[in-house]
């Protein structure tokens, strides 16, 4: 446990170029929580993401993450300290199977062949891939590869976890299927942003939720609070 | 762990296998000497080229430097050969450090032009620089030392010192098969942004796998220039021995153990057979058979194998597929 | 003084034909983002066909250029149909494998057919020059380089007047808007690999009065055409002319004042440090 929230972003800016993606966004995330972040499309959620996890470097603003200042660190380096992150398009690696790709993760913390795949092993049974192992990864279906992305991030042992849009495309038993996996996941300790836009799924997870729109922050509160709010509902309806 | 031994056995038959080749072919043992040597050098190009999926089309430059070091050391300053070997393996080491921290930031096809344009520079440095490398006309080995009274220029004692080249070469592709090294060049190779959310430094990945490549690769080169005891910036250094690095390791198919050696027994073999119709015969199979590798076999000679099999031992549908590699 | 104008000048000279093989590569990265890597090829190609036209038939070769055009256009869309269209999706490296075997094909068929020795053609303006305010002129190379002009002009007609030119551009701009437009991006592809390769071929002919030919050549001419498009901007077919000239003048002045031995490492050098310092090339951005 650290004192502190566990990540903290300052009035972030991002701009491309003349597009403001992001304007003046901040937010703090205290650990062990499990943090909703919405908006309608294109209100910059994965812009945000990607900025919190090093592949992009805010043109203005400041992210600490652990109490450190983090701004414009590589996503290397950021996975090391204990971060990992899905892609809202997954991208798994897909010559290599889906043992492999969690090895990789594994991989992180220890240089040992035999200590990478115990914990590669652990993380496949606490996701459920165990029978697609020997699997090439691009041979998996939309779930799968979504639950694969999910193992990777979770063999890098991290503390905090960015899910982007990881139940899109999904069935509702797939869709049940990851949620259970999220709280099993916070359950040991990792704190959790999740981007997500089937609602249902965000609001019964959450603990909180912020809401972005056109780059800015415009709500923030439990899911009933958001959820009430008529700027939020204007948000959406006007999309 | 069942994996990695199978691999290492089938490894060692090979090195045996090929240990008889100067008893079957005694009078092709020039070709044995360049299809095992050919075979070593593609398998250091494909440390950088198959596994971490740098596509290199300058690593002639690398043969060079490791054939002119061994030459020139020898030559001006008397130093033997395994010194001069050893001293060309580190020189190509921190000249690829340097090399790859100036590319690697280049992405697609701009990395692949900056070696060509690498490896030519110093083919002309090689050229113009006479005092040092004896210009356009070359070097001449003429004689060496014998160790344990071994002539070095006798072929078949060529013969075993590049088949123990190749097994260092075969043992390092090994060591990447399994190795938490080797799995972070594929994970660059597969998806270097997706990499980098893994921990792994992409940049630093690829210098230090430039390395291992470059000092593997002149290894090979200082043999080369034992085996030519003649050569010249055109020979050595030239960018169609680069270019055919990587074919017969692309051929073969690049990023396997075994790929890069098949690939060279396959080409060169094909290359002898021809070359009593066509004299450069060998390129232009390489051309034809590049492109139908490219166009219908993408996985190269290994890939296409495994997929043979794999389609004749696929069980029923909806019976489901064995898993290997079980949980220990 | 009348030294350096005379190197600037032949620099300038041959830097447009430098151009004229460039922009072709230019023109096929730009819309199809393939690296050519079977380009010289295309020009020495183009250099055998005036050769044999000139031995055969006594065509010149300034009179076989359109002959030469036409012929080029219909080989790349051949070649673009048969080769690069059906691996249009993958990754990068594996076009540049099936361009470089498409190039040894080449240069290992022209050998088969022509032999290793190097041939040229000797016509009656072959050494003719001109002088003009104490510097000389290379006739050849001047005539070429009016002709490269001339060529180039009608190029970019071509992109911005006509239906097909605006069709390559789009493409460039963005494949699947212009897909959505209507436009057939795969006859845009294969006329632009079509284009492409007539140019290669049409510069392989303006040199062949100058230079010696070798099946070996190609090789040569495809690096010349990277440092002149990395120079002018990837996909940057204007962009390509100053390029050229660049190549062709610092060659010149490099050989001249500091050594003619590594006269082509300073075009190398140029090339790296443009890659490294503005990817983009000296003028702007990618467009067609």
């Amino acid at each position: 446990m650290i004192a502190g929230p566990i990540l903290e972003v300052e009035r972030v800016h991002q701009n491309f170029g003349g597009l403001l993606a992001l304007q003046d966004v901040s937010l703090s995330v205290e650990e062990g929580e499990i943090l909703g972040l919405i908006g309608p499309n294109g209100a910059g959620k994965t812009t945000l993401f990607n900025v919190i996890s090093g592949y992009l470097r805010p043109t203005a603003g400041s992210v600490r993450f652990l109490g450190k200042d983090v701004t414009g660190l590589p996503p290397y380096r950021l996975a090391a300290m204990g971060m990992g992150r899905t892609f809202q398009i997954v991208r798994p690696f897909p010559k290599l199977t889906v043992l492999e790709n969690v090895l990789i993760g594994a991989f992180l913390r220890t240089s040992s062949r035999g200590e990478a795949e115990e914990r590669a092993w652990e993380v496949l049974e606490l996701t459920g891939l165990v029978p697609f192992a020997s699997r090439p990864a691009a041979g998996l279906n939309l779930a799968g590869r979504k639950r694969l992305e999910i193992a990777r991030a979770l063999a890098l042992n991290p503390r905090l976890l960015l899910l982007d849009e990881v139940v899109a495309g999904l069935n509702p038993t797939e869709t049940d299927a990851t949620v259970d996996l999220i709280r099993r996941i916070r359950d040991r300790g990792v704190t959790v942003i999740i981007v997500e836009h089937v609602m249902r799924v965000i609001m019964g997870l959450s603990d909180r939720v912020v809401v972005l729109n056109y780059g800015r922050k415009i709500a923030e509160g439990t899911p009933q609070e958001v959820a009430s709010n008529p700027a939020v509902v204007a948000a959406y309806l006007g999309e | 762990m069942r994996d990695r031994l199978k691999t290492l056995a089938w490894l060692g038959a090979v090195l045996v296998a090929f240990t008889l080749y100067p008893w079957a072919f005694p009078t092709k043992l020039n070709l044995g000497v360049v299809i095992v040597l050919f075979a070593g050098m593609a398998t250091a190009w494909d440390v950088l080229g198959g596994w971490a999926g740098q596509l290199s089309l300058g690593h002639a430059a690398l043969v060079g430097i490791g054939g002119y070091t061994l030459a020139l050391l020898s030559l001006r300053a008397g130093v033997p050969p395994w010194w001069g070997l050893l001293a060309g393996m580190a020189l190509t080491g921190a000249v690829a450090a340097v090399w790859g921290w100036i590319v690697f930031r280049l992405r697609g096809p701009y990395f692949v032009l900056s070696t060509i344009a690498v490896a030519e520079i110093l083919r002309l440095v090689a050229i113009n620089w006479k005092d040092l490398t004896g210009g356009a006309e070359g070097l001449f080995l003429r004689e060496l030392p014998r160790p344990f009274g071994l002539d070095l220029f006798n072929r078949t004692v060529e013969f075993y010192l590049v088949l123990a080249y190749l097994g260092v070469a075969l043992l390092v592709a090994w060591w990447l098969s399994w190795s938490r090294f080797g799995y972070s060049l594929q994970a660059i190779r597969e998806d270097q942004d997706s990499a980098m959310a893994m921990g792994i430094n992409p940049t630093r990945t690829k210098i230090l796998a430039f390395m291992v490549s470059a000092a593997l690769t002149a290894m090979g080169g200082s043999l080369y220039a034992i085996y030519l005891s003649f050569f010249e910036p055109h020979i050595v250094l030239d960018i169609g021995l680069s270019v055919e690095l990587a074919l017969i390791a692309y051929i073969g198919g690049a990023g396997t153990v075994f790929g890069p050696t098949i690939g060279a027994v396959v080409l060169l073999a094909a290359g002898d057979l021809f070359r009593n119709y066509f004299q450069q015969a060998n390129l232009l199979i390489y051309g034809i058979l590049i492109i139908l590798v490219v166009r219908f076999a993408p996985e190269g000679m290994v890939g296409g194998w495994h997929a043979l099999v794999r389609r004749l031992v696929r069980p029923a549908p909806g019976v489901p597929v064995e898993v290997r590699g079980e949980r220990p | 003084m009348t030294t350096f104008l005379q190197v600037l000048m032949t620099g300038i000279l041959t830097g447009g034909v430098y151009a004229l093989v460039g922009i072709g590569l230019s023109l096929i990265f730009g819309v199809m983002r393939i690296v050519n890597f079977a380009h010289g090829e295309f020009v020495a190609l183009g250099m055998y066909a005036s050769l044999l036209l000139f031995q055969s038939l006594g065509i010149d070769p300034y009179l076989a250029i359109p002959l030469i055009t036409v012929g080029g256009i219909a080989l790349g869309a051949v070649v673009e149909r048969g080769f690069i269209a059906p691996i249009i999706a993958a990754p990068e490296h594996v076009s540049i494998l099936m361009t470089v075997g498409v190039g040894l094909v080449i240069s290992n068929l022209l050998l088969f057919g022509f032999g290793a020795h190097p041939q040229s053609i000797f016509t009656w303006y072959s050494t003719k020059t001109v002088r003009v305010a104490g510097v000389t002129f290379s006739g050849p190379l001047s005539v070429s380089f009016l002709i490269t002009l001339a060529v180039i002009l009608g190029l970019y007609w071509v992109l911005t007047r006509t239906e097909i030119g605006r069709a390559m551009r789009a493409t460039a701009q963005n494949r699947d808007a212009a897909e959505l437009q209507g436009i057939n991006t795969g006859v845009a592809r294969m006329l632009a690999f079509g284009i492409g390769v007539a140019l290669a071929a049409v510069s392989g002919t303006l040199l062949l009065p100058v230079l010696y030919v070798i099946p070996t050549i190609g090789g040569v001419f495809t690096l010349k055409a990277f440092v002149v498009t990395v120079l002018g901007g990837m996909g940057n077919v204007l962009g390509a002319i100053g390029g050229g000239l660049i190549l062709g003048v610092t060659e010149s002045l490099g050989a001249a004042y500091i050594s003619s031995g590594y006269r082509d490492a300073f075009g190398l050098i140029a090339f790296l440090a443009v890659l490294l310092l503005r990817p983009a090339g000296l003028f702007g951005k990618s467009r067609v």
